[in-house]
């Protein structure tokens, strides 16, 4: 287990490193930061003395290794726009991103269980189609789109919620919908079929015959079972979220890090870009890993079916 | 209520008129400084589409950032809203010397600035100004490039001294001139570091900087008892919100008071039944031919643009070919709702008195085609159009495709379109990196007449050449309009220059538009000062409870 | 995330028979979705009732037909240009099945010939390159191609390339596991004995083994990469204007909710029940080739 984990933990490493590298790379190819950086008219002593300051006149692996270096100790240098320290910009987006994909999981875990556990034990009535179709739909719809049409119906016709931008708590409910929507149809299949398992489990069947109360063998004693792959799930989901952050967070005006990078794209602020994605990255890795480790803890089988592992 | 551009175009021309009074101009201040006995309540919110560079610094600012900061800043003077007359504002008069080479200001007694920075003083004048002309200054404002010395006989005398006479000066130190950063921060702020003075950046303005988040919001808080005005508001807070439709829906349901909008959204916010205040004049669309660039070399392949250069019979009949290929009044009607005064000549708003009588080429498809055949074109030609949007204004890439589909309907062109955030292109205005592309884009109004924003993007050496052409006559044309201290003499230059452009039809022209805003109940009166395409004088917004 | 092997029957050829029985078995409203949407990709030009990208600007905005206001000739109505909803909506299905099926033929190529490889040779190779997999596996992909797309300026070809090598991973994993479990095959060993050499093996006995997952694998991720274009060309990085991409065109109609709402609408619908139809054909394919195969 051990070994599996620090084995991991080099793999993220890399990771990180191959992300970094493809970010500098992209910046360095696509054209002259001195020329983003100053004005149109500057002269050409002025761009030379800057691309000395910024270490831009030494060669390309010397630069990558300043690079590298200022990346380990959390230096992302400035932002060319604000002129201010990147990691700044970052933490002060972070926690909307984050806060946006808690409030994203709690929907679809309050959303998606519940739904789940009914369609499982009321399987094969109404409800349970209704269900079954509820999250078939939840992996078809374009989150983009979905957001569009919320904003649409309670963003603007009937103008009960903020249609974007991050104010008080109400302001959370259409992004969180909109990132939860397809993970709370996965929750959803998730619960119902793990529940359909654990119903049929022996220790289940002897809890009803030692007659009690179905709520209570439902609710407590199956669910609890059933709850493992879930958690294990809701950490997945947080992955799923990160992933669709840069969309949701453009449609809905979101001060979050998904924005931060995509603004920085549109006006080629390449030290927020590489920043961004730097600390994006090393989130959605982190997570990522959690969820292996979750995984290879709960079903060690998992582990032997990797290579080496 | 909506204001038709022409509603206000005539008082507007008076007014233009008397903006190059020399000597001293004492006329009272146009609200009257004992109004505020209400005490500021609420908060007046404020959604845009763009903070621009989000930097509060005089040398880090080309000009869009006013659309942000000019509410905590104040300039040397101020324009009326209803004349366009120069009024006093830090200073409280002003004289041009040497033929306007120099500028004397004699400053206001007592103003303060925020958060104990002291009085404002001429040092602080000096500070700005030489900060905002340093080398590598983003600032846009031209006589900073000409800046000598700004000298303090005493500490309410600033005596400006340039390279070269400059008679347009009192238009780039002015609050009511769009994109003119030269509002006076404060000589002991600054020195606290760029870093410092733009995390908190200190002004003398009616609203004073409470927070900043990057790309998200900007808070101030109204100062009591402000010299000139305290606003009804307590506090000011403006949103950056990208989507043009997320703004209006925000107007609509009172979530900000005041939103910017395209005025390609003109339904939408009819739709949404939202109140809108216009600006008239605020900029020029059309579609630039451009990369006609002389002195580029072989490289840009001159010979093989079919549109120039420019003095050639051939190109010049492709460049009217493509106008007359436009239905400008489908595209005036569709897409902007009506707001668009048709000028022959970009920035030449009809009934100016430096507007010649010209009619724009008109829409005929046949001629079009005809002129196409003539030039040895008769199935157009292949080329690429930058679509540059401003944020928060679609109407560039909305316009541009327009044309664009219309030119391969009519005439058979096919256009590799190329959207373009306008941050990124404003690199290449000077760079000139687009050879022979066409470029759809608005220029906006930043001065009072029509060769100030043709200075900067027509004339050879100019700070942004957009307009894809460095012709000799253009060049001298601005160059003598430029010196002519002469209301007069300059209109008559600036008719016979719109004359020479008009028949070397430059560009697809389509028109003139205003600056938008949709207001919510909450917002009374509100002065605005035509051409000035970002929110200002908000502190004299009455509010309505 | 893991894949659990399997043992599977050579797949025998088919005979026409054969074909017509899985035909029969087809689900009906995926298959029926699926048509129309390759059949308005093949034959836009006879179906379209209008030109995609040149529009009346006169009748900009008109409502759907059945709508007051509406007209049959623009049965969905008409855009911010006055291009033809409808028209632009089946060109539109060219382009996303053009991309989608490009970038998932380039990821698949790579990620099998890499998971055979993987698979056959086993050890430091196969460590390696599934070490490699998973570093792919593990990168925010949206974001990646939103970065690469933005720099490189958007075109289809950057899409393509950009979307395929990012997926080359989850085919290399599912072919990898697949190689694994055949290679235990006594049939393997016979080859061996008899000389064969290891490309003549993978090519004969193992590669056509692995053809019934890479299905099911491909099946889903065309739905994926649909999603993942549409994303990019919403967000501006994708497909450039004017062509009908549908992401495109709800970004561009999200302009217009307030007086058009349909012109980001039937786009989106038109992406859902092609999504929704390519999952459940996806699902379907799955239980048909091997009711074993869970995760992929």
């Amino acid at each position: 287990m051990q070994r599996y984990i620090l084995g991991r933990i080099l793999q993220l490493v890399v990771s990180l490193l191959v992300v970094v590298t493809f970010v500098f790379l992209l910046s360095r190819l696509s054209g002259d930061p001195v020329q983003l950086m100053l004005d149109v008219r500057a002269t050409e002593e002025e761009k030379q003395a800057l691309r000395v300051h910024l270490g831009l006149d030494k060669p390309l692996p010397v630069q990558y290794g300043v690079y590298l270096q200022g990346m380990l100790v959390g230096d992302f240098g400035r932002s060319i726009l604000s002129r201010r320290p990147v990691l700044e910009h970052i933490w002060e987006r972070l926690p909307n991103t984050l806060m946006l994909g808690a409030v994203g999981i709690l929907f679809s875990i309050a959303i998606g269980v519940p739904i789940g556990v009914y369609s499982a034990v009321k399987r094969g009535t109404v409800l349970d189609h209704v269900a079954r179709v509820f999250a078939v739909m939840g992996q078809a719809v374009p989150t983009f789109w979905l957001g569009i049409m919320l904003i649409l119906i309670f963003g603007v016709w009937l103008a009960w919620l903020p249609p974007g931008g991050k104010s008080g708590p109400e302001s959370f409910i259409l992004p969180a919908i909109t990132l939860g929507y397809f993970t709370a149809a996965a929750i959803m299949r998730l619960t119902r079929s793990s529940m359909l398992e654990v119903l049929g489990a022996e220790y289940v069947k002897f809890a009803r015959i030692k007659g009690l109360h179905e709520q209570v063998v439902v609710w407590k004693h199956a669910l609890k079972n059933a709850t493992i792959p879930v958690l294990t799930f809701s950490v997945m989901l947080f992955v799923i979220f990160l992933g669709g952050a840069v969309v949701t967070e453009t449609v809905f005006a979101w001060p979050g890090l998904g924005r931060l990078i995509l603004e920085g794209i549109n006006t080629r602020d390449y030290p927020i870009v590489q920043g961004g994605v730097m600390v994006f990255s090393a989130i959605y890795l982190l997570a990522n890993l959690m969820v292996d480790v979750l995984y290879s803890y709960f079903n060690p089988k998992i582990r032997f079916a990797r290579p080496g592992g | 209520m909506i204001v038709h551009p022409l509603a206000r175009r005539r008082r507007f021309r008076l007014g233009l008129l008397s903006v190059l009074t020399f000597g001293s101009v004492l006329a009272a201040a146009w609200y009257p400084i004992a109004a505020d006995a209400q005490e500021p309540k609420g908060t007046l919110n404020i959604a845009l589409a763009t903070f621009a560079n989000e930097t509060f610094l005089p040398d880090s600012t080309p000009g869009a950032e006013m659309v942000f900061s000019n509410y905590m800043f104040e300039h040397l003077v101020r324009r009326d809203p209803n004349t366009g007359e120069n009024l006093p504002m830090l200073a409280e008069s002003w004289q041009a010397q040497d033929g306007a080479a120099t500028w004397v200001f004699k400053l206001r007694r007592g103003v303060k600035f925020h958060g104990g920075f002291g009085e404002m003083t001429c040092e602080d004048i000096k500070a700005t100004f030489v900060k905002g002309a340093r080398p590598g200054s983003a600032n846009t404002a031209t006589f900073l490039k000409k800046l000598k010395e700004v000298q303090c006989p005493d500490p309410y005398t600033a005596v400006v001294k340039l390279n070269s006479p400059h008679p347009m000066m009192l238009n780039e130190v002015n609050s009511g001139v769009f994109a003119q950063v030269t509002y006076i921060n404060s000589k002991k702020a600054l020195e606290r570091g760029d870093d410092a003075a733009n995390r908190h950046p200190i002004g003398t303005g009616p609203w004073e900087f409470v927070s900043h988040t990057f790309g998200d919001r900007v808070e101030y808080k109204a100062v009591r008892n402000h010299w000139r005005k305290t606003p009804e508001f307590d506090r000011l807070v403006l949103l950056k919100v990208p989507e043009a439709a997320t703004r209006i829906a925000m107007v609509a349901a009172g979530r900000v008071d005041i939103a910017e909008v395209g005025v390609d959204f003109i339904k939408e916010l009819k739709a949404a039944k939202v109140e809108t205040r216009a600006i008239p004049e605020f900029a020029s669309i059309g579609i630039t031919l451009g990369g006609m660039w002389p002195d580029r070399g072989p490289g840009t392949s001159m010979a093989k643009l079919p549109w120039g250069p420019l003095d050639d019979e051939r190109a010049r009949k492709v460049r009217l070919a493509f106008n007359k290929a436009v239905d400008v009044q489908a595209i005036r009607e569709q897409i902007f709702g009506g707001f668009l005064d048709p000028t022959a000549v970009t920035m030449f708003f009809p009934g100016k008195p430096w507007t010649p009588n010209l009619k724009p080429y008109g829409f005929d498809v046949a001629q079009a085609r005809q002129l196409m055949k003539e030039a040895g074109y008769p199935n157009c030609f292949e080329f690429t159009m930058l679509m540059v949007t401003w944020p928060g204004r679609g109407y560039g890439p909305r316009a541009g495709e327009a044309v664009a589909s219309m030119l391969e309907k009519n005439l058979g062109c096919k256009i590799t379109r190329e959207p373009m955030d306008r941050a990124i292109f404003s690199r290449h205005f000077g760079a000139r990196t687009y050879p022979g592309k066409a470029l759809a884009y608005a220029f906006p109004q930043v001065g009072t007449e029509p060769w100030e924003i043709w200075i900067r993007i027509g004339h050879s050496k100019g700070a942004a050449q957009i307009t894809g052409f460095e012709h000799p006559t253009m060049d001298d044309f601005l160059d003598r309009i430029s010196r002519e201290a002469d209301p007069n003499a300059r209109a008559k230059l600036q008719k016979q220059m719109a004359e020479w452009a008009y028949r070397q039809v430059p560009r697809i022209e389509l028109g003139g538009t205003v600056a938008l805003f949709g207001v919510s109940k909450r917002v009374g009166k509100w002065p605005l000062v035509p051409g000035q395409g970002v929110p200002h004088y908000t502190e004299y917004i009455t509010r309505v409870d | 995330m893991a894949t659990v092997e399997a043992q599977r029957p050579v797949l025998v050829g088919h005979g026409l028979r054969k074909a017509w029985g899985v035909v029969r078995q087809l689900p009906a409203t995926p298959t029926l979705i699926l048509s129309l949407v390759i059949f308005g990709a093949l034959f836009a030009e006879q179906l379209a009732p209008h030109h995609p990208t040149e529009g009346e600007l006169r009748m900009r905005t008109m409502p759907a037909a059945w709508v007051e206001g509406g007209s049959a000739t623009h049965l969905l109505g008409t855009d911010d240009q006055g291009r033809d909803i409808l028209s632009r909506i089946i060109y539109g299905s060219r382009i996303s099945l053009a991309v989608s099926l490009t970038a998932v033929l380039l990821a698949g190529t790579l990620g099998t010939a890499i998971g055979l490889i993987a698979g056959y040779k086993g050890g430091l190779v196969d460590a390696l390159l599934m070490r490699l997999a998973d570093i792919g596996l593990s990168m925010p992909l949206i974001l990646i191609a939103v970065v690469v797309t933005a720099v490189t300026g958007p075109s289809f070809r950057n899409v393509i390339l950009v979307i395929g090598f990012l997926l080359w991973p989850r085919f290399a994993r599912q072919v990898r596991g697949e190689t694994l479990s055949i290679k235990e095959n006594d049939y393997i060993a016979l080859a061996r004995v008899a000389g064969r050499s290891g490309p003549y093996i993978v090519w004969r006995h193992i590669f056509p083994n692995v053809i019934p997952s890479l299905l099911v694998v491909s099946t889903l991720q065309v739905a994926y990469v649909i999603l993942v274009e549409g994303s990019l060309s919403f967000l501006g990085v994708g497909v450039p204007p004017p062509h009908p991409a549908w992401g495109l065109m709800i970004a561009e109609g999200r302009q217009l909710v307030w007086t058009a709402p349909w012109v980001a609408a039937f786009p989106g619908i038109a992406m859902g029940l092609t999504l929704l139809a390519m999952n459940m054909f996806g699902d379907w394919l799955r239980d048909k080739l091997d009711p074993k195969l869970r995760q992929v």
